[in-house]
């Protein structure tokens, strides 16, 4: 079978930002053309300021791994803790692993304790999990 | 003459400023160094700032419908995959 469009565009690999709510809701998503970036943006900017008061953590995923944070992840996460006036809770979610720093402290979430969004976080990132 | 829009610390705070709109982005990044130190910007008054405070941050104009000219100076944002070669998947 050929894949249609719409297909191709829902399994594409791709980054996708989830900022989430203290209640594990997902406040507002965006995601990039690429499978190892998502660009700057200020619409991006504007949502976490938009949401501050109920911001908890902002996920991002690595389709392609690696589960770890990047030199751009970690200086984004220092200049957001600096605007914001508080440390946030990040998170990485990769094929094998889902990585969060928390507190200054970075672990790995193992599968049965994943978040409800990381299932989906992986499939609007056009990944699967891998064992 | 532009408005210079600063966040940080959980604050964001407007400030006079009397240069030029497409002032360039360190000097826009050194200027608000010296007025946060000043307490230029109400609401946000550090006097022991560092210089590198907004190394991290970019700077958006932006025009307003009745052509007032604004800096944003705020945190950047982007994300990537881009680690250390032997890091796990």
């Amino acid at each position: 079978m050929t894949p249609d469009a719409t297909t191709t565009a829902t399994t594409r690999a791709r980054e996708v930002c989830f900022l989430i709510g203290r209640s594990g809701a997902v406040l507002w998503a965006d995601a990039s053309d690429s499978p190892s970036a998502l660009p700057d943006s200020r619409t991006r900017w504007q949502a976490i300021w938009d949401h501050r008061d109920d911001l908890a953590e902002i996920a991002h995923s690595h389709p392609h791994g690696p589960a770890a944070f990047s030199r751009e992840d970690e200086t984004t996460m220092a200049a957001l803790d600096s605007a914001l006036g508080r440390v946030l809770r990040y998170s990485v979610v990769a094929p094998r692993a889902m990585i969060v720093r928390d507190a200054g402290r970075t672990f790995t979430i193992d599968d049965d304790h994943q978040p409800w969004w990381a299932g989906v976080l992986r499939l609007a990132s056009g990944m699967r999990k891998e064992p | 003459m532009a408005v210079l829009n600063i966040t940080y610390q959980g604050q964001s705070a407007d400030y006079d400023l009397a240069i030029d709109y497409r002032t360039d982005d360190a000097d826009i990044r050194r200027i608000a160094v010296e007025v946060v130190r000043s307490g230029g910007v109400r609401g946000l008054h550090l006097p022991d700032l560092g210089d590198g405070a907004f190394d991290h941050y970019v700077v958006d104009r932006l025009r307003a419908p009745g052509g007032e000219e604004r800096i944003y100076l705020r945190p950047k944002v982007p994300f990537g995959a881009d680690v250390d070669p032997g890091a796990g998947r």
